[in-house]
């Protein structure tokens, strides 16, 4: 159901903006500029999978009544 | 005729046969462009010249001060309205242009009313609308802003109206990842007040549990008795104490409601809303693009750097720098400039323009201090630098750079040793 795993494009937008930034101050050394390449990429590169491939889930809200509520997924 | 004219008139000013338009075919084209183009709209005015004929069909003009159309209800587009025109009434017409051929005149071809102004609902709204304005539930101040990126929202509206498939789809397109939560309730009739107002207090109890971000109200189109619930003080009230934002979509563009006034964001549609709660997955994906762009830029102008305090470095000390530690650190310089190389190409193979220019702008790195000696290169027609003897031939064209300068030269022969 991949319900458990929250995306976050917020917290992953400001990661990529920092590495971005870190980079740009040019006062890295090689190694450490190829290291934040490759996490900035490998983060935008999720990022746009996870939003080419997200599917569209709708659930109605059925009851809650029981303090717990109850959704069923809900096809148009 | 037509012969006997061409002497006095050019030859091209007469019209070919099958340029000539006949009066029906003109109108009918006239009316296919009015149709095809305006689709349907919405026109006020005020009704004048009011006819009704046998058949039932009303005719009559609307108009402002200067300017007026003709328009037709025919019968059976009648019971869509509960409106009956009247001279001197001020309306609001929603239909499509068309051209009445016999006559050749355009006209509106209306198909729905909406009295403007008028009538006891008109009233009751007006009076809820001023008493809450007055208690402050319309304050820009209190508006509470939405998500940019809201991860769960709750759409509250009927389950089996085109809203929930406007939304829906919307969401779809732009945003799919957000999970969405229908709380399912009437739209029209008189329990629907009573169950919006419901559903909002159930989903600010539940927006913990189920992480909503956002909320939204909405039903397609209708009369404006069909709209009404949204125009009730409890659902109002309801809307005002969501501690969720409430984006407000109700029926059309030209519909206002009370909800669309107290709640934080009005749009005129159901699409309109899930337009507005979530953002487009497009705009998105362009923003990751040019971020990568700067980290590919950002890269390549640290490589770039370091490989020219290394050339700077090497020219400066000579032959006093162990040839050999030039060697590994620009052996070192290449393979990350290639790590880089590889990296960009997986997620830049569209752009490989952009990859060659940062390769040449790397490779290419400006050996200035080694020039300045006196060094130079040269490079053959394919634009390699040339090594070797054997990787001429005689007659070839060579570029020799120089620290200032080029030397374009032709090879007159070639020589394994001087």
């Amino acid at each position: 159901m991949n319900e458990g795993k929250d995306l976050d494009i917020e917290e992953d937008l400001g990661r990529l903006e920092d590495i971005v930034e870190e980079l740009e101050n040019q006062q890295l050394d090689l190694e450490r500029s190829i290291e934040l390449f490759e996490e900035g990429v490998k983060l935008a590169e999720e990022v746009k999978k996870n939003l080419s491939e997200a599917e569209f889930r709708l659930k109605k809200v059925v009851d809650d009544s029981e303090l717990d509520f109850e959704a069923e997924d809900f096809n148009l | 005729m037509s012969r006997m004219k061409s002497g006095l008139f050019d030859r091209a000013d007469e019209p070919k046969e099958e340029e000539i338009y006949s009066v029906s075919r003109l109108n009918k084209e006239a009316r296919y462009l009015l149709e095809d183009n305006f689709g349907s709209i919405w026109v006020e005015g005020e009704v004048s010249n009011l006819h009704v004929s046998s058949a039932g069909h009303q005719y009559f003009t609307l108009k402002e001060e200067d300017s007026e159309i003709d328009a037709v209800m025919f019968a059976g587009d009648k019971k869509r309205t509960e409106v009956s025109p009247e001279d001197g009434m001020a309306l609001l017409v929603k239909g499509t242009l068309t051209v009445y051929e016999k006559r050749g005149r355009y006209q509106l071809r209306a198909r729905d009313l909406r009295e403007v102004g008028k009538g006891e609902l008109q009233e009751k709204f007006q009076k809820l609308k001023k008493k809450l304005k007055e208690e402050g539930l319309f304050e820009e101040a209190d508006k509470k802003s939405l998500p940019e990126f809201p991860a769960s929202i709750g759409i509250i509206t009927s389950p089996s109206g085109a809203a929930i498939r406007d939304i829906a789809s919307t969401i779809q397109d732009r945003f799919p990842l957000v999970r969405s939560y229908l709380f399912p309730v009437k739209v029209q009739g008189d329990e629907a007040a009573g169950e919006i107002a419901g559903a909002l207090e159930q989903a600010n109890r539940l927006g913990e549990q189920l992480g909503l971000d956002a909320l939204i109200v909405s039903r397609g189109g209708g009369s404006l008795e069909d709209l009404w619930p949204f125009n009730e003080e409890v659902v109002a009230r309801a809307i005002y104490g969501s501690h969720l934002p409430v984006v407000s979509g109700v029926g059309h563009e030209v519909d206002f409601t009370i909800s669309d006034f107290v709640s934080d964001k009005r749009v005129p549609t159901p699409t309109a809303a899930g337009k507005e709660i979530v953002p487009d997955r497009r705009d998105i994906a362009r923003e990751l693009e040019l971020k990568e762009e700067k980290l590919l830029e950002g890269c390549a102008s640290i490589i770039r750097e370091a490989k020219q305090e290394l050339e700077y470095l090497t020219g400066r000390y000579g032959l006093r720098i162990p040839f050999r530690h030039y060697e590994d650190r620009s052996q070192e310089c290449d393979e990350l400039t290639r790590a880089l190389i590889e990296t960009g190409t997986d997620f830049l193979a569209e752009r490989e323009d952009l990859i060659e220019s940062l390769v040449d702008r790397l490779s290419l790195a400006n050996p200035t201090s080694l020039l300045r000696k006196g060094y130079s290169v040269t490079y053959d027609e394919s634009g390699q630098a040339v090594t070797s003897f054997a990787d001429v031939n005689k007659g070839e064209n060579l570029k020799t750079r120089l620290f200032e300068g080029i030397i374009r030269s032709v090879v007159t022969g070639v020589d394994e040793s001087e």
